[in-house]
């Protein structure tokens, strides 16, 4: 869509100068807010519906940050209370008591595993994505609606049958698999192949093969360079995607040693006085000690999400891209 | 670039003559560089999607406790069970309920923030992200935390609705199905937001400035303009969305772990696959069930493509 | 923007390499031989038990893998299952935190547990209270062994009594009175819950033939006998009193109403894991008295207890090597009494236990009432009730808890109750009987 002003100029400056024009042509009330010194009535109503859902939103997620500076009487209690950072201290240290501070290794496993998968994603999804938009070839309608298809497959039909793949090749218990399988990503696919659809003009690659570039060339040298915020989009993605995933590294890696966070958030929560109330285990896990390991664990998403906040709130995750 | 594209426009008008000569050679090799772009992507297409797919239906078909070729005994097993109608009844009692609140809250939440394009807009946009950080398991501390009102932070709204056990929500088929759809709303809301509001931001101004001109005020903008400018997406949210609630398997067995077992671990037919593979140890009946799901899922999603934008939009 | 296209077309190279490289890599080091590490698979807690024998056999090589249990015992069965599937990976030793576990994992589709009976001394076997190894002895063969035992016995708060005046209950009517008076004359205070699968402790105690195996493969349940129909007829009266409590065991709501629960009736284990730590009760008031019985029947139910369990598909030195290693853990001293924190099942380390955790502990009322408690418990647990494939209590969970929360008696849920039992029943592929 919008095929006009698609390429924009790329130096940075005009590229500011393009955004404003275009916020201001997209929402007057900003441009009229930066000259008034009073606000429209309709503005200061979404203003105040944005922040009571902000609110919303917020409130309970406060409630599980404020959890690890309480003890657990004081958990019973209900209700939100700050408590002390020596709590913090006290919860932090007996989740490094289980298993000899095991947590850690969790937390390298992932960053391997995810941090593979996420670059393996990016690495297959924007070419492939680059093929199905732009280039003609035999079986590229297939390929789209098969892309399609498989995002809405069933995870129980995959898992067995990946689970004797990886084993009839020995490789149970390495992040070779499960770096792959990340690696494969269909809505990042989909994700690039949008994103080339609108940024990047036929005419503009058809000019390119006049000049007698291969279509490898073309796609290094004119399409890599376009799909910045596809990777950011599709990096961030793949990445929340791997660092969530339960059941595949479950199934793929037996050995706890190898498993990643989700898996043992999952082994905190279980072995956890608050459910194996006889268990008799040498350190104590009660919310405070499970909801710091719940922060710790996804804080890493947040900070992604902070580092490609740019691209994605710039929010052309599908549509025209202006720089 | 722009000046290099203006280039190639007016080298192209000369050259037409010349490249239609070369098309077929040139097509040839197009279609071999367009396979080497897509190759390795269709390899892991085969190896985690197409090789597993093939072998559910193999083994659908396969009796589990003789080896042999069982014709559609496993799929009789399936439905006869006494929880397959009812786990069909609890997820789409669930997607009635959750699907509405999802595409209606992400969009107003979309709408809002693509009228606010400034550094307010965009710390909210942070602030509506942040729970979708806690999908998969670490969402299972949050609801602990919020469902059980002997320690919720909000136990007084929950008190104010006469709730006073964790089991007086969990034992109500009604209330587990309301709290799925927030469960399922407050994790999967901030992800959505972000693909929505791509496509708010991607109608072009002058498109705006033309409804403006016309006298549209800001809802008939809406009504009129956006929302049929981002129907697409939020016809590819509603399909996505409607695959993930339907295969449903994490969020109903967390609640349950909650609950302590109030929730039966065959709530979602999912759930009762994964029942059948594992537990009763019959995976030819585990697959039969996940070929049911898989055909229903395939056949809602092709109606979809098929009658929508999604795919082929220009 | 140059370095971006190289990083990609690396990135692809690597795929292909990757790709090529799943062909030829050695086995993993989770297949089943028979000599090498011996591979075993605990728990959190169990922990402690490993590194003992570590400690007394240095020179049998052990590789430990921490597992999840009692809230994820379906993910241990699919690993287990997927093992069945691709022919490898099992663990040689594994531990099974619920007795239900060892239906499935001794049965023919699963066949995980070893059959010990040729493997571990008579001796051995003998040396096991009769009640507490039953859980093992499945179609005559000895398929686990048993590490802890949780009997019921009657906890109760000896300072409240006396204050009050009463006497702990001896009969199930005696009971029922006593709930009724406590009802009437110290409203707000619990005589136990039936909030969760635990309330099973009623209806085992009476021998009421939920899942009582009839045949290899048939089951018998009824819930209609007299012997669960009289249990029903105690708890529906204390229920509509009030004096049960609907929240399960442990949870927030419970432990809110902890210090108000003068008796019930409960594991070995509810001394010190409910009342000292869920619910915090000062030291010096909690002890346990002799199990509650029928007149005429001398049974009392249980809950709880874990199971060790040798792999089918180990052989060789590595075999003997495991079934040393599972019987150390169930039944050695060193580990039992020096490092377990439950109540043992193998009868000659009950005594060294009960002296070390119950004698030595300042937390109970009267150390010599709960030690008498303990041995005269042993022995009564009801064996009619074999663990079999589904659960009845997570059954229970399901469909009575919920029906309890809506102010149904159980009377009412009777019937709902053994329809879905039936179904379960079915469902895991046993025929049933309901007479």
């Amino acid at each position: 869509m919008n095929h006009e002003g698609m390429i924009q100029p790329s130096s940075p400056e005009s590229n500011k100068v393009q955004d404003v024009v275009q916020t201001r042509a997209v929402d007057p009330r900003i441009h009229r807010e930066s000259r008034l010194p009073h606000l429209h009535a309709g503005t200061v109503l979404r203003i105040f519906v944005m922040v009571v859902l902000g609110i919303c939103f917020l409130y309970p997620i406060i409630a599980l940050l404020a959890a690890p500076t309480r003890s657990q009487a004081n958990m019973d209690l209900g209700g939100i209370a700050i408590g002390s950072f020596a709590n913090v201290h006290y919860a932090w240290s007996q989740i490094m008591g289980f298993d000899n501070g095991i947590f850690l290794q969790w937390f390298e496993n992932t960053v391997i595993m995810v941090g593979g998968g996420t670059i393996l994603a990016i690495a297959i999804s924007i070419p492939s994505g680059y093929a199905m938009a732009r280039l003609q070839f035999p079986g590229r309608s297939v390929l789209l609606i098969v892309t399609l298809l498989l995002m809405v497959m069933p995870n129980t039909v995959l898992v067995i049958p990946i689970f004797l793949e990886v084993s009839t090749v020995h490789l149970l218990n390495s992040y070779g698999p499960i770096i792959l399988i990340f690696g494969f990503f269909p809505f990042g696919v989909y994700l690039a192949y949008i994103h080339f659809r609108n940024t990047l003009p036929i005419e503009l690659i058809e000019a390119a093969r006049m000049d007698g570039l291969r279509e490898s060339g073309i796609f290094l040298r004119i399409a890599l360079p376009l799909s910045r915020q596809a990777v950011a989009l599709v990096g961030f993605f793949a990445f929340v995607a791997g660092w969530t995933n339960f059941f595949l590294p479950f199934v793929l890696l037996p050995q706890t040693q190898k498993a990643p966070l989700p898996i043992g958030l999952m082994q905190l929560i279980s072995t956890s006085q608050l459910f194996n109330e006889e268990a008799g285990l040498n350190v104590k896990l009660y919310m405070p000690e499970l909801a710091l390991a719940s922060v710790v664990t996804v804080l890493p998403i947040l900070l992604v999400f902070l580092v490609a906040q740019r691209y994605l709130q710039r929010g052309t995750i599908m549509g025209a891209v202006k720089g | 670039m722009a000046t290099v594209r203006r280039h190639h426009f007016s080298e192209q008008r000369k050259e037409v003559h010349h490249s239609q000569k070369k098309s077929h050679r040139v097509r040839r090799r197009l279609s071999w560089d367009a396979w080497l772009l897509v190759a390795p992507f269709v390899i892991l297409l085969f190896l985690a999607g197409v090789v597993p797919a093939v072998y559910a239906v193999v083994e659908s078909f396969t009796s589990t406790t003789s080896g042999g070729f069982a014709g559609f005994a496993n799929y009789h097993t399936v439905i006869t069970n006494f929880s397959f109608w009812s786990s069909f009844e609890d997820v789409g009692i669930l997607l009635l309920v959750w699907l509405p609140i999802l595409i209606v809250g992400v969009v107003l939440l979309a709408l809002l923030i693509d009228a606010t394009r400034n550094w307010f807009g965009h710390l909210m946009m942070f602030i509506y992200y942040i729970p979708s950080a806690l999908v998969g398991i670490a969402n299972f501390m949050l609801w602990m935390l919020l469902i059980d009102p002997t320690v919720s932070p909000i136990k007084f709204l929950l008190r104010a609705i006469g709730v006073k056990t964790l089991d007086g929500i969990l034992a109500r088929q009604s209330s587990v199905t309301l709290v799925l759809a927030l469960m399922l709303f407050f994790e999967g809301a901030g992800s959505w937001l972000l693909i929505v509001y791509g496509g708010l931001n991607s109608i072009s101004g002058e498109v705006l400035e033309a409804a403006k001109i016309d006298g549209c005020n800001t809802w008939h903008t809406i009504r009129y303009v956006k929302l049929p400018l981002i129907a697409p997406w939020i016809g590819y949210m509603a399909l996505m969305n409607f695959a993930y609630g339907f295969q449903l398997v994490l969020e109903p067995q967390l609640l349950s772990i909650i609950g302590q077992g109030l929730i039966s671990p065959q709530w979602s037919p999912n759930q009762l696959s994964y029942t059948f593979a594992y537990s009763i140890g019959n995976i030819g009946a585990a697959a039969a069930l996940s070929i049911i799901m898989l055909l229903i899922t395939l056949g809602i999603a092709f109606v979809v493509v098929t009658r929508t934008s999604i795919l082929e939009r220009s | 923007m140059r370095k971006f296209g190289l990083a990609a077309s690396a990135g692809m190279t690597a795929i292909m390499a990757m790709l090529l490289a799943g062909c030829g890599t050695s086995p993993s080091s989770t297949t089943t031989q028979s000599s090498g590490p011996l591979t075993v698979w605990v728990d959190a807690p169990r922990v402690s038990a490993v590194k003992a024998f570590e400690k007394a056999y240095p020179n049998i090589p052990i590789k430990m893998n921490l597992i999840s249990t009692t809230v994820s015992n379906s993910q241990l069965e699919a690993q287990i299952q997927l093992f069945n599937k691709s022919g490898s990976g099992w663990p040689d030793v594994m531990w099974f935190s619920a007795l239900s576990n060892i239906a499935w994992a001794a049965s023919p589709s699963i066949d995980y547990a070893a059959n010990l009976t040729n493997l571990v001394p008579k001796s051995v076997v003998n040396g096991y209270n009769h009640d507490a190894i039953a859980a093992c002895e499945i179609g005559g063969q000895l398929r686990c062994l048993r590490n802890d035992y949780a009997p019921n016995v009657l906890w109760y708060n000896a300072k409240l009594f006396h204050e009050w005046g009463y006497t702990p209950p001896k009969t199930w009517p005696q009971y029922e009175a006593l709930g009724l008076e406590i009802a009437k004359q110290h409203p707000g205070y619990y005589v136990g819950s039936v909030g969760n699968g635990a309330t099973y402790q009623y209806l085992w105690a009476s021998a009421c033939p939920v899942n009582t195996l009839v045949g290899s493969n048939t089951v018998k349940i009824d819930l209609n006998s007299p012997n669960c129909t009289k249990m029903v007829n105690v708890l529906d009266p204390l229920i509509k009193a009030g004096v049960l409590s609907k929240s399960p065991w442990f949870s927030s709501q419970m432990d809110a109403i902890g210090s108000k629960m003068v008796m019930t009736p409960g594991p070995t284990w509810f001394g010190v894991y409910l009342y000292e730590e869920s619910f915090h009760t000062p030291a010096g008031e909690i002890t346990a008295t002799a199990p509650i019985t029928w007149p005429g029947q001398n049974l009392t139910g249980d809950y709880g207890g874990g199971l060790w369990t040798v792999s089918s598909h180990v052989s060789g030195k590595l075999l003997q090597e495991a079934v040393k290693f599972a019987q150390f853990v169930a039944t050695s001293p060193k580990n039992q009494v020096d490092f377990a924190p439950t109540f043992p099942a193998y009868g000659p380390d009950e005594g060294p236990w009960l002296q070390k955790n119950v004698v030595g502990s300042t937390y109970f009322a009267d150390p010599e009432s709960l030690v008498n408690a303990f041995k005269k418990s042993t022995g009564m647990v009801w064996t009619g009730h074999p663990y079999l494939k589904f659960s009845p209590e997570d059954i229970w969970e399901t469909t009575v808890t919920p029906a309890l929360d809506r102010g149904e008696t159980l009377q009412q849920i009777w019937p709902t109750y053994q329809k879905a039992l039936v179904n379960y029943a079915q469902e895991y592929g046993y025929s049933v009987v309901t007479k």
